[in-house]
């Protein structure tokens, strides 16, 4: 059993696991791009777009591309807006970790020890990259350093993010399911149902916060070169900020490192916390994820063995971590540990009695209803560095069943509502760019009653936005869960009843080039009871 | 149970329900209703070889071939609307999902419904100029496989994979419209083919709506020519006959 360790508690920046890493990097960057044990290789499996790459110069337009039978089998896997997003990239994680070690015993260095560190940037002053991947020299001050990527254009790349604490947030670890029930309620912990998805649909809870949002704060944009034509108006995007070039990055792996740790996290830690429901804080047992995509006919998840054969995987093989024989050294989510039971503190919190359905812990099965509460009612574009504001219209029989739910005396007799904002059908042509939502009541033209609603990252998006492409343009559905934000919002008495105010603003400058288009804003809520 | 889970399966039970109950009266024709033979290609079948359009309608009525077109579409395209309707239900307010849902389900059925004036026309045409009914059927065919290959036909099925979101009045209807579109430029040349089938034409129907939904299950991808194989659908039930064989061991990393 090999523990994987917090990079930042390593006892110094060139600690010996992330030296090892770094020659066990080097020693796969060397290899040929279709070699299936090389770092391209393996970058490839996530995403591949060889004329970026051959942009950027990390390939040559002259290397002979892998063979079409292993890009069929291994290339553009990453699974995204999917259940099968951790599952997926804790495959991944595993057989590169396994593929560096191989480096490390040819290397004649401690390969049976040495475990991928994790990056937990949610801790307090630890948001910036680590050191080692900033320099691009080594520790004997020689450059070339292998873990150093001059395409780091986002704020995490030179320092800590000032706006991190309210820009990253670990609120999905609080979300009891899974796999929620979508239709624009919750998509749960780990995403909603699909089968083999490259990209395109709903982001699941983790994936939204912290995953998206570390991507672009890592990767980031030119600030003044754009992309060969016919996408010369987009700005050059960072490798973090895009699923093909993602890969390529090394610190790609500590940052799914920390994901893979917070999903173990979010199976058993604290020992003993609330469950509601008998799932809660568990993976789905149906077959239709137990046993991968290739159970309902979609490819089957595939990477390479050390000696280049091929390891077929499905979730219910890396499901526990012993059978993978690795542990994490901490998996406490962030700084602090988190709450044991958040429901009961919410329900204090508006004041009400603890229902029925919490009495004693495990409680009944409950009935969930997702129902649209109200929308703004059309599509907008963002552009630009200003805010755009738009009014949400609800509707009254909706917003009064959600109102009621949270108020003292009501007759609701199971849980509090949850309340969650659709951002539909987002397309884009660039990746690299961030925004922030607020909401307030409308009735405030000043915006005092405004709330922070979250932080949205384009990730992926470019891919998903092609009408005739591979995802039918469909984009990307943002689902923000602002439970706590309504709960603010009407203990401070400013839920209306008739609408609510959206206001998005971008991080940085989103250019009219980007073209990024939001279907429609839209409040739903959530019944549990 | 859930409510989205209940949502699921009502909605499946409720379209398949439709399905079967017009695929009953396509294969049971004058048997299960007082009403010609039931089923359109066989009427184009009956046509005698060079008839006159005008005489077309001497031999079929026209309220018949309406009737069965609209058995034909509701039996073969019924079962494929269960996600759109699933989306048009969650993006709807709880007072409007079933308005909204028939407002799909309006569009997309009026869409194919006019649409059954050219292509019963056209293999009305066929069957016109092509003596030989198998040989109208074999050329209908080729032209149908042709069109697997087609790059508009992947683009078509690509949207028909669209869920857009549904603001304003009518989207749900213009959303049931453009569905219609896509399906119908996806499958018309099939339909047409299905049309003209000179032997157990309500066979052929069947295994044409089996191959639309199989070809329907496909995940969206790249624009491009080629043919498009039911893949998914295969590796579905090859997987089924796996599991229930139980040859699935485990798998050590």
């Amino acid at each position: 059993m090999h523990t994987r360790e917090n990079v930042y508690d390593l006892g110094s920046d060139w600690a010996d696991p992330v030296l090892w890493y770094a020659r066990g990097v080097k020693a796969m960057k060397a290899k040929a791009l279709a070699d299936p044990t090389g770092w391209h290789f393996y970058a490839g499996i996530h995403g591949y777009l060889r004329f970026l790459w051959d942009f950027h110069g990390i390939t040559n337009p002259a290397d002979a591309a892998p063979l079409a039978a292993d890009m069929a089998t291994y290339f553009d896997q990453c699974q995204h807006q999917s259940w099968f997003f951790l599952p997926w990239h804790r495959g991944y994680l595993f057989a590169l970790e396994r593929q560096i070690k191989h480096e490390i015993a040819l290397l004649g260095g401690p390969h049976e020890t040495w475990a991928l560190p994790y990056w937990n940037y949610v801790e307090a002053g630890r948001s910036a990259v680590p050191p080692a991947f900033r320099t691009p020299d080594w520790p004997d001050g020689i450059g070339n350093n292998p873990l150093f990527i001059a395409q780091r254009w986002g704020v995490l790349a030179t320092g800590p993010d000032p706006d991190f604490e309210r820009r990253v947030n670990l609120n999905p670890m609080t979300d009891r399911e899974f796999s929620g029930p979508g239709n624009g309620g919750s998509t749960g912990f780990g995403g909603r149902p699909t089968g083999f998805n490259w990209t395109g649909g709903d982001n699941g809870g983790a994936e939204w916060q912290p995953h998206n949002i570390l991507h672009v704060l890592i990767g980031g944009s030119h600030p003044t070169d754009f992309l060969p034509p016919p996408n010369d108006t987009i700005a050059v995007p960072g490798l973090m900020s895009l699923p093909q070039t993602a890969g390529l990055d090394p610190i790609f792996y500590l940052h799914h490192c920390n994901i893979d740790r917070l999903w173990e996290s979010w199976n058993r830690f604290p020992a003993g916390k609330v469950a509601i429901n008998p799932n809660d804080w568990r993976n789905p047992s149906g077959a239709n994820w137990q046993d991968g995509p290739a159970s309902t006919g979609d490819r089957a998840f595939a990477m390479p063995n050390t000696d280049g054969t091929r390891w077929d995987f499905v979730p219910r093989d890396i499901e526990r971590l012993a059978d993978l024989d690795y542990a994490y050294a901490d998996l406490t989510p962030g700084g602090v540990a988190p709450i044991s039971d958040p429901m009961a503190v919410r329900v204090a919190n508006l004041g009400l009695s603890q229902p029925a359905a919490m009495a004693g812990g495990v409680a009944m099965a409950t009935e969930t209803t997702v129902e649209l509460v109200g929308s703004v009612g059309g599509s907008l574009k963002l552009s630009g560095d200003g805010a755009t504001r738009r009014t949400m219209r609800l509707d009254p029989p909706a917003a009064s069943r959600l109102t009621n739910s949270l108020s003292v005396g009501n007759a609701i007799s199971g849980l509090p509502d949850r309340a969650f904002l659709n951002l539909e059908n987002v397309r884009s042509r660039s990746d690299a760019v961030l925004f922030e939502v607020h909401i307030g009541s409308a009735d405030d033209p000043d915006g005092a009653s405004r709330q922070f609603a979250g932080t949205v990252s384009l990730f992926g998006t470019t891919l998903a936005s092609d009408p005739d492409g591979g995802h039918a343009g469909n984009g990307i559905t943002h689902v923000l869960e602002i439970t706590d934000v309504m709960d603010r919002l009407h203990l401070g008495g400013a839920v209306g009843i008739e609408a609510l105010d959206v206001v998005l603003t971008p991080v940085g400058v989103i250019s009219e080039a980007a073209a990024v288009e939001i279907g429609n804003i839209s409040l739903y809520r959530q019944s549990e009871g | 149970m859930m409510d989205c889970l209940r949502l699921q399966v009502t909605t499946r039970l409720a379209l398949f329900a439709a399905s079967g109950v017009a695929w009953a009266i396509l294969f049971g024709g004058s048997a299960i209703i007082s009403a010609p033979a039931l089923c359109t290609g066989r009427m184009i079948l009956d046509l005698p070889s060079g008839a006159e359009i005008r005489f077309v309608f001497a031999q079929i009525a026209p309220d018949a071939l309406a009737a069965s077109w609209a058995f034909m579409l509701v039996a073969m395209m019924v079962p494929l609307l269960d996600g759109p309707l699933r989306h048009v239900r969650a993006r709807s307010l709880s007072r409007d999902r079933y308005r909204n849902m028939w407002s799909f389900v309006g569009g997309y059925l009026a869409v194919w419904f006019l649409a059954g004036v050219p292509l019963i026309a056209s293999a009305v045409a066929i069957r016109i100029v092509v003596v030989d009914p198998a040989l109208a059927f074999i050329l209908a065919a080729a032209v149908a496989a042709g069109w697997q290959a087609a790059g508009w036909k992947r683009v078509a099925l690509n949207r028909c994979h669209s869920r857009p979101s549904l603001a304003g009045k009518g989207a749900a209807a213009i959303y049931g419209v453009r569905h219609g579109l896509a399906c119908l430029i996806g499958c018309a040349p099939l339909m047409i083919a299905a049309l003209l089938a000179s032997a157990v034409p309500t066979v052929v129907m069947a295994v044409a709506a089996l191959w639309i939904w199989a070809e329907r299950i496909e995940p969206p991808r790249a624009p491009g020519t080629g043919p498009i194989w039911p893949r998914r659908a295969a590796r579905v039930a090859f997987h089924r006959v796996k599991m229930l064989f139980g040859l699935r061991g485990a798998v050590s990393p």
